[in-house]
């Protein structure tokens, strides 16, 4: 976390690496949303656009490891600063995961563009949105050092869960009137499989969030009860 | 020897007791000018000191004045320059050494969508665009065309400041400008299209006939379908055309008058060529009526109901609401609908959301401008919503009629 050091290089570098984080979560926001974009309007030029800058998202990866590894190489950074550099190499591995299933989604809608649209339509959008808004919301947190913010987006994640199974059902209901149909269903199904493991993803951001501010571990832990 | 002490003694008493005078005026002098630190409208009094404490307190005066009047000046700056800054409808953002945000105006506000209360100082933290980032960490002035996140497309020009770190950074909306870029090079793709069509029709039939098909009566009977049902066409995108720079130029004639819309919907219902066999509902209260040009709102309505039957799904509705002021005029239908993007568009010239469909169905392209044109000449307005469950309703909004119209 940048807190005041008294070596400026030190913090100019921990600033950096947060900046360059902050960028790579916008980048994936965006495939996602460029992906979502591509399979809704059949666009397939769109599509390829995202498939082609996943490349940009490997190459932040490897960019934010590299800067982290340095910075624990020659600071030696402890504390909270030990818990930034430990969670940044954390977060770049899920924020690449988010990336290659933004252009798996890409990928499906390429599939399905020569093929005609189902009818009655799924509507895959207000997964997409929950899932948008979810990492949207981690990051948020992850910039304001709110851990409430971050336990709020780890309850979030049952809601992705809940519409991906009725999606998921809808979608399965296609294929039970008309058998025909499953060549059209299935990629559609794995796009809902991508925006749930998204959503697991943005998941582990936030507890790696909670893990920065708090110091405290909340991978697998039950979660409390919600009220009512 | 005695005169020397008592000499002495008197010196010393006078000495300490000028110097507890001088050190009290001091104490007060530095008292009040506690005070003239906390209340810069204080001033030091000068009258009841007197000597050298009285110099001083005139000069802290002066300097307080001075300090007051250049505090003022610079109270005075800062306000006109933020509210040019506010005024301006270019995004101004300045960042200090440390991309922290230091002053942000109105305009940029809105562009990046800052909430009231910003949750970090940091601009790469809160705008979290990476090409933001590469224009930011750029030690050189620069200048790109970023797509901010849920908010416009802005060029955005960063300027290092001089004698300090950071930089300024000039943010100006094109969202605007690049809408309007694609609708023009879109009106000259789509215009030299669907003129060219017809023609190339007409002309390939021509020089089938001319070849010697003109002797094969089945042949050239397809054939010359094909050249009339193709100048028709060409007929009917100039007559639309026509029509578009007459409304353009202010030259087609309107008669206004109370008009009803029960008698137009019906008459327009009849004219439309119904090929698909769609159900028309039409719901509207007897007596309403609109201050229109009956022969234009006929034109609207033909075009608004044709759309429906060729675009829709099996049942179209025509739906009028009272506004008091003003009438509603609701066409629905339950077809594939609109997307939003194409909702926003769908009033251009040659505005396809679907092109092979709409050629198929043999559109013009332009009927919906058309129609938007004819509306707002007539002082109203006109849109399009997604209809519930499915389908779209297209509106349209005429001043009332002030007095009942006979049916």
């Amino acid at each position: 976390m940048i807190s005041s050091h008294t070596n400026k290089d030190f913090d100019q570098e921990l600033r950096t690496l947060r900046d360059r984080l902050c960028a790579m979560g916008g980048r994936c926001e965006k495939q996602i949303a460029r992906a979502m974009e591509a399979l809704e309007e059949r666009d397939v030029a769109i599509a390829k656009q995202v498939i082609e800058a996943d490349q940009e998202i490997d190459k932040d990866e490897i960019d934010c490891d590299e800067l982290a590894l340095q910075i624990l190489a020659t600071r030696q950074p402890v504390a909270s600063d030990l818990r930034f550099i430990t969670m940044a190499l954390k977060l770049v591995t899920d924020l690449e995961r988010i990336g290659d299933l933004a252009a798996g989604i890409a990928k499906r809608a390429v599939e399905l563009n020569p093929l005609p649209r189902l009818d009655p339509s799924v509507d895959l959008n207000p997964l997409s949105a929950l899932v948008l808004k979810n990492l949207h919301a981690a990051l948020d947190a992850f910039v304001a050092k709110n851990a409430d913010q971050a336990t709020a987006v780890i309850e979030a994640d049952r809601n992705i869960d809940k519409a991906n199974a009725s999606l998921f059902a809808e979608l399965l209901a296609h294929v039970a009137t008309d058998p025909a149909s499953v060549t059209r269903v299935l990629p559609l199904t794995s796009v809902c499989k991508y925006l749930e493991r998204i959503g697991d993803h943005v998941k582990n951001v936030a507890e790696s969030v909670v893990y920065m501010v708090r110091a405290t571990d909340v991978r697998h832990r039950p979660l409390p009860k919600p009220s009512n | 020897m005695t005169f020397g002490l008592v000499a002495l003694a008197l010196v010393v008493a006078t000495a300490l007791v000028t110097a507890t005078v001088m050190n009290r005026r001091l104490r007060r002098l530095a008292d009040a000018s506690q005070q003239l630190v906390r209340d810069p409208k204080k001033r030091l009094p000068t009258a009841s000191v007197g000597g050298p404490a009285r110099d001083l307190s005139q000069w802290l005066n002066t300097l307080a004045d001075e300090v007051a009047s250049q505090r003022e000046a610079l109270q005075r700056e800062r306000t006109l320059l933020g509210s040019v800054a506010d005024g301006l409808t270019q995004g101004v953002i300045a960042l200090d050494g440390e991309r922290r945000i230091e002053m942000l105006n109105e305009a940029a506000r809105k562009m990046i969508g800052a909430p009231g209360t910003m949750i970090t100082e940091s601009l790469l933290e809160l705008v979290r665009v990476p090409e933001l980032r590469l224009l930011v960490e750029d030690s050189r002035d620069a200048t790109a065309e970023i797509q901010l996140p849920n908010g416009p497309r802005a060029l955005i020009r960063v300027a290092r400041t001089y004698g300090r770190p950071g930089c300024v950074l000039l943010l100006e909306d094109v969202t605007a400008m690049r809408r309007l870029e694609t609708v023009r090079r879109d009106f000259v793709a789509n215009v030299s299209h669907e003129l060219r069509t017809p023609v190339a029709v007409i002309r390939a039939n021509a020089e089938t006939l001319l070849a010697g098909a003109k002797d094969d009566p089945v042949m050239a009977g397809k054939l010359i379908d094909g050249l009339h049902r193709n100048a028709e066409r060409l007929a009917r995108i100039l007559a639309d055309l026509l029509d578009l720079s007459r409304l353009d130029a202010g030259q087609y004639r309107l008669d206004i008058t109370a008009v009803s819309v029960r008698s137009i919907a019906e008459q327009s219902l009849s004219a439309v060529d119904n090929k698909r066999g769609i159900a028309v509902e039409i719901d509207v209260p007897d007596g309403l009526g609109v201050r229109a040009d009956a022969k234009a709102l006929d034109q609207i309505l033909v075009n608004l109901i044709d759309n429906g039957c060729k675009y829709g799904g099996t049942h179209v509705w025509v739906h009028a609401t009272d506004l008091t002021d003003a009438v509603r005029i609701e066409i629905r239908d339950d077809g594939a609908g609109l997307a939003e993007k194409h909702r926003a568009r769908v009033f251009e010239r040659f505005y396809r959301a679907d092109p092979s469909r709409s050629r198929e169905a043999g559109g013009t392209g332009l009927g919906l401008s058309i129609v938007k044109h004819l509306v707002e000449s007539m002082g109203g307005a006109v849109g399009v919503e997604p209809n519930s469950p499915r389908g779209s309703i297209f509106w349209l909004q005429l001043p009332k009629a002030q007095t009942q119209v006979a049916a």
